[in-house]
């Protein structure tokens, strides 16, 4: 197996006057964009290397497709629709039989979504783009004829293989000409004397449309005369197989040589003698090569060509002669010097039944993957588990990654891509990954989205990622609220810590909450870390005193205290809190609790003292002075405290 | 198809040594042979000047972005022998810290995935490499002292992906950190942080280039065990290293000789895509195949024209 990759190198110029091209390219961003500058290596004992005048220019270079039109935006949003259905129904398993109508159904999905973008594209835009627009319709156009053949031949297959009914129709419906020609001629008053009567009739014969042909050959004024009669009868009777007709394969067979056979005779008898156009059709009929040769021109290309053929020559044909048939119309068409297209070589591909060179041909011609990975995808779902296709399981990886990645670029269809990833194996929660996290949060909705998507698919790391950002941002916004909330959802407990501290340290400044109902609403999440657990029980006990109640506030407070959660330079805040709790009517701290507050009080005496002469910081400055003032204040409330307290325990234990 | 979609006077006076995307891809800044940098605000294709960062003392080689939970941090090196460290404070770029503790140019700068908090590792024509740690608020200094004789060019960080988990999602302790650097004696080397000792230890020395190796970078993780470091050098070559996680074996692939000399090879975000430029005036975009052949996607600023869409001819 040889090289998938796209490997026609292809090079484009970038005139810069500066270095005459002398370029440096960087890729770093995720949507596929290179910036490129020009450069030469490191002469720095040199002076300017610029000459005067000349700028220094960057150039951002992205690679375009049709897929970025307007017109493809339906095409993309409706087949991430049909593609992760699909991925449902054969995640939930089932037989060969029961997958194939789901297949079948999927592919004609995408074929109409193909076909409406392409009558979109056809009706609605203005002039302006029409070149482009020409050539989107175009690509559309080969999609869909490439997608119908390859649902004929590989997933709408018919018991016993037989293809040509189906390749019939699809000639058909791509090469409508005749039908419309034949309902023009049939409008006029007399459609036997339009201009292409003969053509027509021709065209539809080798398009096997017999019924037609007798409705244009009784618009004939020599339509009751012999030769006609007895055409009109050959072509009634041409025999059609049908699948689920209750005829066998070898029972039809002899029916269709009988009905040649009778072809012939008539030939060979001279019934078309007088009437030469009627004798061509009866070679059409006959299987005559260099009849339906010579009439190659009606049918535009090789492969109606080689449909044509097999229709007279051999309609039990399988997929197994298509390679050989194909040869021989491409091989009589080369006369005409028409060169083999990619989308002929495509074609050729689907009918030798290589699917690998068939993906890879339409790899190379299309500008983007949205064909190529929807394409693979049905056909490895078709060729699931077969040891000969175990190719295409690599290759769907690859080519959904690609996909999600073109995607992944643009501002409103990542989500898009993500979606794919989600079916794309371990590669694909990588990228998933990358797509989620650099995903520029321009707004807080961005980044809760993000954060959704990231939570639904398990990405830890992503959460984290994407909530410290936001985090760090409002907190260099000096939005404190904000920052913490995030901080949470991020759980990085240092990072929490830090801004609990930058909470903390203001409401010792100013004796304000920033955003108190966030810091009331933590809940568990305050256990990230201890200063959160800190800031979280101290607004508690904020509720509980505003609530008036005192006993539950200065139980709460207390073991606030003791349990030493609380960052030093707060703990005057605590004592001066304490202070009107202290001097409540009715006791509310028991002694125990105030000889802790007691101990508190000494150490926090100790400590300020020496610290007095070390100047740290302005906000706890101040507060020690406040504390400082207020030292007296305090030891005599507690002392107070204790002795009712004493009192109060002492009398209800008697 | 490729088309240009801006092209922006940066207002350099003088030669750009390096442009890079910040992690969103929505800044973008640019270093000079004029001393400065430059900072812009890319929305679409339109850019904004928003920054001109002059502190520095000689020729700006390269410039880094931190990871944004850090804060929009940026780290610059230059021939004056510093690298400067930068934050933006409000709508105004600040210098946070400076490391002047090389004895030559300071050719390189790489931060460390973000997973090892705020590191950066600094790569000098003095043959060391430095690796730069913020703590509370300072910087402490490590130095790998000669890392590579005569000279080290370049130093790139290894993903952080814990051994054994293909995601990185599941981790299992600290991953381990680790390095590329390639220098003027040809090798390019792989440290690792032994994280017992806090010592970096040269872990492999991969010999493959024959002259000054310009470049290293180490490719993204895409969910598998595999490492892959991409190398240029004077030699006109290009080394794709390969470790399949498995064996710890590197093994090289040459990616290609060139017709001059190669400076400089960039991974894509994702690290499917490398970008490969040099003397010769291309910018080449390369890509593996799924049968492990590294492949030219397209080549920019050498032919004229471009040849007509093969896809109108489809």
């Amino acid at each position: 197996m040889d090289s998938i990759s796209r490997d026609t190198e292809e090079k484009w110029a970038l005139p810069d006057p500066v270095l005459l091209g002398r370029m440096h390219g960087v890729v770093s961003s995720l949507c596929n964009s290179l910036m490129v500058f020009p450069h030469r290596h490191r002469l720095h004992h040199e002076g300017s290397q610029l000459e005067p005048g000349k700028e220094v220019r960057l150039y951002q270079v992205e690679s375009f497709s049709w897929l970025w039109g307007r017109q493809a935006r339906k095409l993309i949003n409706e087949s991430v629709g049909t593609f992760l259905s699909l991925q449902k129904i054969m995640q939930e398993g089932g037989g060969a039989e029961e997958r194939k109508p789901t297949l079948v159904k999927k592919c004609r999905e995408y074929r109409s979504m193909i076909q409406a973008s392409m009558e979109e594209s056809i009706i609605f835009e203005p002039e302006e783009v029409e070149s482009d627009l020409h050539a989107y319709g175009q690509v559309l156009y080969k999609m869909e004829l490439i997608l119908s053949l390859l649902e004929i031949l590989f997933i709408d297959t018919k018991p016993g293989g037989l293809v040509l009914n189906q390749l019939v129709v699809w000639v058909r419906s791509h090469f409508p000409t005749n039908h419309e020609k034949k309902s023009e001629a049939l409008e006029s008053d007399h459609p036997h004397q339009h201009p292409s009567y003969w053509e027509i009739i021709y065209g539809l014969v080798l398009q096997g449309s017999l019924d037609d042909v007798r409705q244009m050959l009784s618009h004939h004024p020599r339509a009751d005369t012999d030769p006609f009669l007895s055409m009109d009868e050959l072509l009634r009777k041409m025999p059609f197989y049908q699948v689920y007709g209750g005829v066998s394969a070898a029972e039809f067979t002899v029916r269709w040589q009988h009905w040649q056979g009778e072809c012939e005779r008539r030939l060979e008898e001279g019934h078309f003698a007088t009437c030469p156009k009627l004798l061509t059709i009866c070679k059409i009929l006959c299987g005559d090569l260099d009849t339906i040769g010579s009439l190659w021109d009606l049918t535009d290309t090789w492969y109606h060509l080689m449909v044509s053929t097999l229709l007279y020559t051999n309609p039990t044909a399988k997929l197994f002669h298509l390679a050989g048939a194909a040869q021989d119309a491409i091989e009589h068409t080369r006369g005409n010097h028409s060169a083999i297209t990619p989308l002929d070589r495509i074609l050729l591909a689907s009918m030798e039944a290589d699917t690998h060179q068939v993906i890879k041909e339409c790899q190379q011609v299309l500008d983007n993957p949205w064909f190529t990975t929807h394409l693979t995808d049905l056909l490895y779902h078709t060729f699931y588990q077969q040891a000969e296709f175990k190719f295409l399981g690599d290759l769907r990886e690859t080519l959904i990654l690609e996909y999600s990645e073109v995607l992944s670029g643009h501002g409103s269809l990542w989500q898009v891509g993500v979606l794919y990833l989600d079916h794309c194996g371990t590669s694909g929660i990588a990228m998933a990954q990358v797509v989620l996290e650099r995903r520029p949060l321009t707004s807080d909705a961005v980044a809760h989205k993000v954060v959704q998507m990231a939570r639904d698919r398990k990405f830890d790391n992503v959460v984290m990622s994407v909530c410290r950002v936001m985090g760090r941002r409002a907190l260099d916004l000096d939005r404190l609220g904000s920052a913490i909330w995030w901080g949470v959802r991020s759980r990085d407990a240092a990072f929490t810590s830090h801004i609990a501290h930058k909470i903390l340290q203001r409401y010792v400044e100013d004796g304000k909450f920033e955003s108190s109902p966030l810091l009331d609403q933590l809940g568990p999440a305050m256990l990230l870390s201890d200063t959160l657990t800190f800031l979280g029980k101290y607004r508690e006990f904020h509720m509980l005193y505003q609530d008036g109640k005192y006993q539950e506030a200065a139980t709460l407070l207390v073991s606030l205290i003791s349990s030493k959660l609380a960052p030093e330079y707060f703990w005057p805040v605590l004592l001066l809190d304490a202070l009107p709790l202290l001097k409540c009517p009715k006791p509310v701290i028991t002694s125990e609790q105030t000889y802790e507050l007691m101990y508190l009080l000494n150490n926090l005496h100790t400590a300020t003292t020496t610290n007095t002469e070390k100047q740290n910081g302005t906000a706890t400055e101040t507060s020690q002075e406040a504390f400082l003032e207020k030292e007296r204040d305090i030891r005599l409330a507690l002392t107070n405290n204790l002795a009712k307290a004493i009192i109060k325990e002492g009398t209800v234990e008697s | 198809m490729v088309s240009v979609i801006s092209n922006v006077d940066t207002g350099h006076d003088d030669m750009i040594h390096d442009a890079q995307m910040d992690y969103f891809g929505t800044r973008l800044a640019t270093c000079s042979s004029d001393r400065s940098i430059k900072i812009f605000e890319v929305k679409g294709s339109t850019q904004t000047l928003i920054g001109d960062l002059r502190e520095h003392e000689g020729p700006v080689w390269q410039v880094a972005w931190a990871h944004p939970m850090y804060g929009n941090i940026l780290a610059s090196c230059s021939y004056d022998r510093k690298v400067i460290i930068w934050q933006e404070d409000g709508h105004k770029w600040k210098k946070i810290h400076e490391y002047a503790n090389h004895d030559s140019s300071v050719n390189s700068v790489c931060w460390a995935p973000h997973e090892h908090g705020l590191v950066l590792a600094c790569a000098s024509s003095d043959g060391s490499v430095s690796v730069l740690t913020s703590t509370a608020q300072t910087w402490e200094a490590k130095k790998i002292t000669n890392a590579h004789s005569i000279g080290c060019n370049s130093v790139s960080w290894a993903p952080a992906v814990a051994s054994g988990s293909a995601d990185g999602s599941a981790r299992t302790g600290p991953p381990p950190q680790r390095m590329v650097t390639g220098g003027c004696d040809t090798y390019v080397k792989i440290w690792r942080l032994d994280s017992t000792t806090g010592e970096w230890i040269e872990e492999s020395k991969l010999e493959g280039h024959s002259d000054w190796v310009r470049d290293v970078a180490w490719a993204p993780s895409i969910g598998l065990p595999r490492s892959i470091i991409a190398s240029c050098s004077q030699d006109r070559r290009v080394i794709i290293w390969v470790n399949d996680g498995v064996s710890g074996v590197w093994q090289p692939r040459e990616l290609n000789t060139f017709d001059d000399v190669i400076w400089h090879v960039s991974w894509s975000v994702t690290g499917n895509i490398l970008a490969v430029s040099g003397g010769d005036n291309k910018v080449s975009l390369w890509k593996e195949s799924l049968e492990g052949q590294w492949v030219c996607l397209s080549d920019s600023a050498k032919s004229q024209q471009q040849p007509p869409s093969e896809q109108r001819m489809f």
